[in-house]
């Protein structure tokens, strides 16, 4: 779907891209706390900035991490708004971190993240939830390849206790 | 959990590869020997093997829970085309020419309150006679190039040079549609 689109971004490959990413767009801005409907609306933004401007995109092996750029600066966006009516300053990207879901049942992914550092925590989400490749995660925060793998093996480290405390717990 | 592999053990650097599955095939080696006979080396890695697919499975869960159904993936993305269509409208609106006929209503708009109707409505008048049109019956396309020529001559002679300029700023300017 991302290759047609890349292809030929036309309204008919602009439309299989959207379902193909929007479900991902929307679960990411949940993860950050925002309702469905504020969800479902930037999630749209992101993909018609997509749309406009994808002639920017340099290298079509990095359109992923390009897409997640744009949705995390959405999301800051609209932070800022919101903290601008709230006459709150101070955002730094540490926010980005801050997964704020409600749910019935526990979700342990998001328990485990707690134990983490906002960062650690960004890079843990890409790499499990969103499938990112390292290098496309370092491409996404720009951050060597490297510094990342190193990042991941350290907050397995961090976690590896707290995941087997809980999968004892779990019968 | 790995104080100690930095030491004794398999170093962080060759952990992290051999996790990644980017080692060369001899550090590989290396590292499954080491693992074999190591029983806290091979204790650590059932741990990151462990967490990894922990991890992987709770992800997954996470991905299902704040999922969207692909009913409401295809209502949004016809949405989003829609808004698509309107901002395409809204640029070919942008770009449409006006016709000559909205052309003199506009210089006429911008005349009138500065000069009055009656003699604004008298030179145009006498600027159509000029390219053998009537601005009560339309002036054709291929004629507003000389009709505002004509217009910017006589608002100088009228009004005095600053008009001229004016008018003359003005159709030049004014996208109006020419003949093909």
């Amino acid at each position: 779907v991302i290759g047609r689109f890349l292809d030929r971004p036309a309204e008919q490959s602009f439309y299989d891209l959207f379902v193909a990413l929007s479900p991902k767009l929307v679960a990411y801005f949940r993860r950050h706390g925002r309702p469905l409907d504020q969800a479902e609306e930037l999630a749209q933004d992101v993909l018609l900035r997509v749309y406009r401007q994808v002639g920017t995109l340099r290298d079509r092996a990095l359109f992923r991490p390009w897409v997640y750029r744009i949705a995390r600066n959405a999301f800051l966006e609209s932070l800022r708004v919101a903290r601008r009516d709230l006459k709150l300053v101070g955002l730094d990207d540490a926010e980005i971190g801050a997964a704020c879901v409600s749910s019935d049942s526990p979700l342990l992914f998001l328990e485990w993240m707690k134990w983490l550092s906002p960062e650690e925590r960004e890079i843990m989400t890409l790499r499990y939830v969103d499938g990112f490749e390292c290098a496309e995660i370092g491409a996404a925060l720009e951050l060597p390849t490297g510094t990342v793998q190193w990042k991941i093996f350290n907050a397995k480290r961090k976690l590896a206790p707290r995941v087997a405390k809980d999968a004892r717990r779990t019968p | 959990v790995t104080d100690h592999i930095m030491t004794d053990h398999i170093a962080q650097a060759l952990w992290i590869g051999y996790l990644e599955d980017a080692l060369d095939p001899g550090e590989r080696t290396g590292v499954d020997r080491h693992l074999s006979l190591c029983p806290e080396c091979s204790r650590l890695l059932a741990d990151f093997e462990d967490c990894e697919a922990a991890l992987a499975s709770e992800a997954a869960v996470l991905r299902r829970e704040l999922g969207m159904s692909e009913e409401s993936a295809v209502f949004l993305a016809g949405e989003a085309l829609s808004v698509l269509h309107r901002q395409a409208a809204v640029a070919a609106a942008a770009l449409r020419r006006f016709t000559v006929y909205e052309g003199v209503r506009i210089l006429q708009s911008v005349l009138d309150p500065i000069y009055g109707p009656a003699i604004v409505e008298r030179v145009f008048r006498m600027a159509a006679i000029t390219c053998s049109a009537s601005v009560a019956d339309g002036l054709e396309a291929h004629q507003w190039p000389e009709f505002a020529a004509t217009l910017d001559l006589a608002a100088s002679e009228i009004w005095g040079g600053a008009a001229g300029r004016a008018v003359r700023r003005l159709t030049a300017h004014l996208p109006v549609e020419r003949a093909t």
